[in-house]
């Protein structure tokens, strides 16, 4: 690559993943890069020719690196659950084989359709979950694919994860506008030609989660404990790193939903997670269930990654991708305290804001990590599903 | 607790939350202040750190909720335990 830059200090192994994959954001210009694979205090970088200069590249490289570092420690990671021991014989990248049984259909970067067996798959996997949320009580509910900037805003979201963020618009009620629109708007290769004028502000966006829904629903309210389940599609950009079913712009997320005191929270999320550890070991895949942080993009990264990390505010469920050699997060159990009780104004019966969790599982994630693990001859699955599932 | 390390705590929570001294005498834990949030308790653990030039391993941060364990923590890690 033609150009390189010393970062002040290496990048902890741990946080190469992380660092990585910031760098797609700070420039428009950035073609390719790379860390050096021993040292981690190097990055090699490619730019688009008559873009931004390579010192602004190189120190911005500099600054995401200082920030990602920025009152940084040591992490303790805690595995709730491990079942890595389980023999898997198939390595293969199922993409292709996806592809060439027309299961799978590529619309552009982080979108993909899915052909029947994949939805069936899907869908299995989904009824597995959705039996936990009956067996809790947790009654369906079903929300828009569009959320209000208010409530993400309202969620401390915009400011937290603006980089993954999905705006959506419509042209402004003026009928120039329109047939201004209407005459120049046409697909130039990269883009949508038109005129940005044309354009209302932004009221809505593509909904990031499924949860933020329901504590909108309850604002206002003073409730004991409610429970809820949803399947909702979720949309984060995220740039250069989406990649195949692994990291996707609209995806599918099963989530269930515990709203009351702390105490009634968290023991709802320990159980989900034992229900889980129980699901996959029937799905036979293997996997761990560990504390993570999510992946703020703001200057406080690592002290909001070391406070949830400290207060055990999250925990994934990470399957192997054989193929790649590589673990995904599949899953996760998110405890927000009382953040969504105070920013939604909810209150307990002691008139408390109300803490909150929810359990959410990737539904391309889970197929994707089946898969990879077990293959796509069903004759080789797990009873569990190839009893109800033969491809 | 110890009284010079407690008055030393107090002073660098009343700095980083901007208190005023009223604010400052009261009962001083995380979630009784506005600013004592998540992003705020880690704020409050760089000030108290640079303080007093420790380095709270990472599995303390989640005790470090009040006064007198903070105070505890700090006497601990300064006197070796």
């Amino acid at each position: 690559m033609n150009h390189s830059v010393q970062l002040k200090s290496a990048i902890p192994a741990d946080l190469v993943d992380e660092f990585l994959k910031r760098l797609p954001y700070i420039s428009e210009s950035l073609l390719k890069y790379d860390l050096t694979a021993d040292s981690r205090d190097r990055v090699h970088f490619d730019l688009r020719t008559g873009g931004d200069e390579p010192a602004l590249v190189s120190s911005r490289i500099v600054e995401v690196a200082d920030k990602l570092l920025k009152a940084r420690r040591a992490p303790s990671v805690k595995v709730l659950a491990s079942r890595l021991k389980r023999d898997i014989s198939f390595d293969s990248d199922p993409h292709p084989v996806l592809e060439s049984m027309d299961e799978l259909h590529r619309y552009g970067a982080g979108r993909y359709g899915f052909g029947p067996r994949l939805v069936r798959l899907m869908n299995l996997f989904d009824r597995d979950v959705t039996a936990i949320a009956e067996k809790y009580n947790a009654p369906a509910h079903q929300f828009p694919t569009l959320i209000g900037a208010d409530l993400l805003d309202r969620s401390r979201y915009l400011r937290s994860f603006p980089s993954s963020l999905t705006m959506v618009s419509h042209l402004r009620e003026d009928m120039a506008a329109i047939q201004d629109f209407a005459r120049v708007a046409k697909w130039d290769g990269e883009q949508l030609v038109h005129d940005p004028a044309s354009l209302h502000g932004i009221q809505c966006l593509l909904s990031p989660s499924v949860c933020f829904h329901y504590y909108s629903w309850l604002k206002d309210r003073s409730i004991d404990s409610a429970r809820i389940t949803a399947l909702g599609k979720c949309f984060r950009y995220e740039s250069k790193n989406m990649d195949g079913l692994e990291r996707l712009w609209d995806f599918t997320m099963r989530e269930i939903i515990f709203v009351g005191s702390g105490q009634f929270v968290l023991d709802h999320r320990d159980r989900m997670i034992d229900e889980t550890v129980a699901l996959l070991d029937r799905w036979d895949l293997s996997f761990e269930i560990k504390s993570a942080s999510d992946p703020f993009f703001i200057d406080d990264y690592a002290s909001m990654a070391a406070f949830q990390l400290a207060f055990d505010l999250k925990f994934e469920v990470l399957a192997p991708l054989p193929y790649k050699r590589k673990d995904l997060a599949i899953g996760s159990f998110n405890y927000h305290q009382d953040f969504f009780g105070r920013s939604f104004n909810i209150t307990g019966a002691d008139g408390a804001p109300v803490h909150t969790s929810c359990t959410g599982f990737g539904l391309e994630r889970v197929a994707l990590a089946f898969l990879a693990q077990h293959g796509l001859d069903s004759a080789k699955w797990p009873a569990s599903i190839a009893e109800q599932i033969t491809w | 607790m110890t009284p010079e390390i407690e008055d030393r705590v107090r002073k660098t929570i009343i700095r980083t939350f901007n208190l005023s001294p009223e604010d400052g005498m009261r009962d001083l834990r995380m979630g009784s202040l506005p600013g004592w949030d998540s992003l705020g308790h880690m704020r409050l653990v760089v000030e108290l750190e640079e303080e007093f030039g420790v380095a709270f391993p990472a599995y303390l941060l989640a005790e470090l909720v009040d006064m007198e364990r903070i105070v505890r923590e700090i006497d601990g890690l300064q006197s070796g335990d």
